[in-house]
């Protein structure tokens, strides 16, 4: 297979895949009790054991960092030998879906509608993106882009 | 009206708060639910035979669910309702709230996991 298609064939998997896994994450948890751990947590707007906040970063791990974590093994272009190449480039389309969808319930005010399930989904996707981009930078002192495909400069990117 | 019986008001607060719990409720299995609790209590108020037979008859003609607990209700609260019985109908109330609160505790599960994302 070549390498394009790999790499096309992979970004349409997570475009399919990632809102479907993060819905069937959070649905998991809420099964397991989760929401009874966290309590008023989030209407009191504090913390008050230690479980409740860790497992609060394991969640938005699992949401937001994991997906590229595990899509970053695939190896689908010789010229990206790196694994930390690959991740950037998954974390950012990972990003770019969270932020078109939490987009899409922002400007259809599904976030307004009372039968909509995820409408309070991606509550902390805008600080993610900028601390993930902020420590992606510092690590690896290149020039990031949060767009689709152009991931990393000095690396060429596939056009669309 | 005795003092033994409860007051109009009363027996019309007791349906509104029924009502308040039962309408909201979309799910078929959870109306279905709903509709066995009512008519349990129903036929427990109920020991005359021959009101039972008729009852059972005109129920039969209800096929949607508001009009099959607005029966209900109307055959409950219709009745002489005694002091003595206005706890099973809290009871009642409590047995609803729960049935009703199945469905909406998972989405609120569910809402307060999303709040963490």
């Amino acid at each position: 297979m070549k390498s394009k298609t790999k790499y096309y064939l992979i970004k349409t998997s997570l475009w399919v895949l990632i809102i479907p896994y993060f819905y069937g994450l959070s649905k998991l948890l809420a099964l397991i009790g989760l929401a009874d751990l966290w309590g008023n947590m989030f209407d009191e707007g504090l913390i008050d054991n230690f479980w409740q906040w860790i497992t609060l970063i394991m969640y938005r791990f699992f949401c937001y960092i994991f997906p590229a974590l595990l899509v970053m093994f695939i190896k689908f272009d010789k010229r990206m030998t790196k694994k930390s190449t690959r991740y950037v480039i998954w974390q950012n389309q990972v990003f770019c879906i969270y932020l078109f969808s939490y987009a899409i319930i922002q400007v259809l005010a599904l976030n307004m509608i009372e039968w909509f399930p995820m409408r309070n989904a991606f509550g902390s996707l805008t600080f993610v993106v900028s601390f993930a981009g902020y420590i992606l930078t510092l690590l690896r002192k290149e020039k990031i882009e949060f767009d689709s495909n152009g991931a990393i400069i000095d690396v060429e990117p596939y056009k669309n | 009206m005795s003092l033994f019986e409860a007051s109009k008001k009363e027996k019309k607060m007791f349906e509104l708060d029924i009502k308040k719990i039962i309408y909201p409720i979309e799910k078929k299995e959870l109306q279905e639910q709903v509709i066995t609790i009512l008519r349990q209590f129903e036929l427990s108020v109920y020991e005359i035979g021959l009101k039972r037979w008729l009852d059972k008859i005109l129920y039969s003609t209800k096929h949607d669910y508001y009009d099959k607990v607005d029966f209900i209700l109307k055959d409950i609260f219709e009745e002489r309702l005694k002091r003595t019985e206005i706890s099973s109908i809290k009871k009642l109330i409590n047995e609803l709230q729960q049935a009703a609160n199945g469905i909406k505790r998972s989405n609120d599960d569910l809402d307060t996991i999303f709040r963490g994302s």
